[in-house]
């Protein structure tokens, strides 16, 4: 079985946030900065609410702790791009 | 086994298959989780696995006094309606991922310069569609242009241009930003890039047609988060060049 490395990146994924269709700046300048700047950011995104672990070793001690199974987001790709 | 190894496991911690499923519909997953813990019985006398030394080569670690700042990319406009909800989510996406500042580039930032290595991470790895997927990195040589400059109030601009041998895929855009320094330390680094986009990746398939306005964004997080502790994309597998630490390559 190929090993899964960075497997337990679990998530963080770039999920698809979406919000309300920008206008269609082709440029950023001083006037338009700020307002750009705050709407490239993310406002609310669900799975950040979930206590997601990064490294295997703390998620499975704290499955122990918590009796409770682990739920491993396991990609080939690089989490944060994996889309 | 023969078919992929991706998706979504559920295991007991001492490693157990409960359930797994490879589809990220949330019903799918729901079901998935429903079914492990039925499933799961809890072992009082399974071990904690114990804290080895991580290979770097799965576990990038940022040099010590690294800022982690998040950035973001945004296609902005340009797509046909989407032909099903997951290409819609698709063409909606706000990426992330962690741009890495290491302290040797926060001095010169204090300084009011963009390191050559800064600006060549932030350029090659980070002015990249990812919304669709993972991008494929711009080469040394599809850097047109890429310049950065810190006014002495701290005001960020610059220009870069970027294109593939083929022409297949570039980005021409301009940017604006700010930082700040304190204590020796970056405590702000907002910045915006803005320009036309043209074409995709391997793994990042049907862009809009033609030229389309993508947007960037860079910050530091007021509140540290685990998912910031997530080596950016460009280190997978290979740290040196992200850093550019052994060459620009």
């Amino acid at each position: 079985m190929r090993s899964l490395p960075v497997a337990f990146a679990f998530l963080a994924l770039s999920l698809a946030h979406t919000f309300g269709e920008a206008k269609n700046p082709t440029t950023v300048n001083a006037e338009n900065f700020a307002e750009l700047h705050a709407s490239l950011q993310p406002s609310e995104e669900a799975w950040t609410t979930i206590p997601w672990q990064v490294s295997l070793v703390p998620a499975q001690q704290l499955a122990l702790k918590e009796g409770k199974p682990l739920f491993v987001w396991a990609m080939d790709g690089h989490p944060l791009g994996c889309t | 086994m023969n078919s992929t190894t991706q998706g979504l496991y559920t295991i007991t911690p001492v490693g157990d298959l409960l359930a797994f499923n490879n589809n990220r519909g949330p019903w799918r997953v729901k079901e998935q989780l429903t079914q492990a813990l039925k499933r799961h019985i809890p072992n009082k006398d399974t071990k904690p696995l114990k804290v080895t030394t991580a290979d770097p080569k799965f576990q990038a670690i940022p040099p010590e006094g690294t800022i982690i700042v998040r950035a973001h990319v945004k296609v902005l406009s340009g797509y046909e309606k989407a032909d099903d909800s997951w290409r819609e989510i698709f063409q909606k996406a706000v990426s992330r991922d962690n741009l890495w500042i290491t302290p040797t580039e926060q001095e010169a930032l204090a300084r009011g310069q963009f390191t050559d290595s800064l600006t060549q991470r932030l350029v090659r790895y980070h002015l990249v569609d990812n919304t669709r997927g993972e991008p494929t990195f711009w080469k040394p040589q599809d850097v047109k242009q890429a310049s950065l400059k810190v006014g002495k109030d701290g005001k960020i601009t610059g220009k870069v241009k970027l294109a593939r041998a083929d022409n297949s895929s570039g980005y021409k855009a301009s940017l604006v930003g700010h930082l700040a320094i304190t204590d020796d330390k970056l405590t702000r680094f907002d910045l915006v890039a803005v320009g036309d986009y043209w074409g995709g990746g391997r793994y990042t398939r049907k862009p809009p047609k033609g030229r389309f306005p993508v947007g960037v964004s860079f910050r530091i997080p007021a509140k540290a988060t685990p998912f910031d502790l997530i080596p950016p994309q460009g280190t997978k597998g290979w740290m040196d060049p992200y850093l550019f630490t052994a060459g620009t390559e």
